[in-house]
């Protein structure tokens, strides 16, 4: 089986926090990773979040040095 | 090599479905968890179970764990399981982090990540947003 994560799934999974959906996801994509899932994504969903974190990062520039 | 291309059931609503090609189950809403999208693989868009539907799934799952995913073979299952061992690993070791990190912590973890869903939504067309609509 394979996977494709998109935009959407990717900026939850870099942008975890303790509870709720970001917690649920992790937990999916290591369920997903020891079942033998072939897990992916694409560049550009990883460019879309990637920008969207540098600049959401910008923003809370107080919250900069905060290991995502 | 098996190759199972379909395994219809029948839900409660009267819906039927090939769970051979299940891919996930996500409350549409995590806090009340009243109805579910369920993703199905090759099919473009969720399919909105209600609760009595998506809970017979989740039994129907259970029961038939095997059988889902059966289309690719066990040696390919094997030969990803390993490649997948290292992702893992890694994966592991972020939750346990993650599990760890203070309520303060997780707070502004929470406000990041508001305005990153602002500002990846801002970026795309009406109808095409992901978090807002």
């Amino acid at each position: 089986m394979i996977t494709f994560i998109d935009s959407g799934i990717l900026g939850i999974l870099t942008n975890p926090y303790k509870f709720g959906e970001a917690h649920d996801c992790e937990q999916w994509l290591y369920t997903l990773l020891s079942q033998g899932v072939y897990v992916c994504s694409s560049d550009i969903c990883d460019f879309e979040v990637r920008r969207g974190l540098i600049l959401a990062l910008q923003i809370n520039q107080n919250l900069m040095a905060l290991k995502i | 090599m098996v190759n199972v291309v379909n395994i219809p059931v029948e839900l409660p609503s009267g819906k039927i479905l090939n769970i051979a090609r299940f891919i996930a189950l996500i409350p549409v809403n995590a806090a009340s968890n009243t109805s579910y999208d369920l993703i199905l693989e090759g099919y473009p868009t969720p399919v909105n179970l209600e609760l009595r539907d998506a809970q017979t799934l989740k039994e129907i799952l259970l029961l038939n764990k095997d059988l889902v995913g059966v289309s690719q073979s066990e040696g390919d299952k094997q030969k990803q399981l390993q490649q997948n061992q290292r992702a893992m690993a890694l994966l592991q070791q972020r939750i346990k982090r993650h599990e760890n990190i203070s309520e303060a912590e997780s707070i502004q973890r929470e406000e990041i990540f508001n305005d990153f869903k602002q500002i990846v939504d801002a970026q795309r067309l009406p109808g095409q947003k992901l978090y807002s609509e």
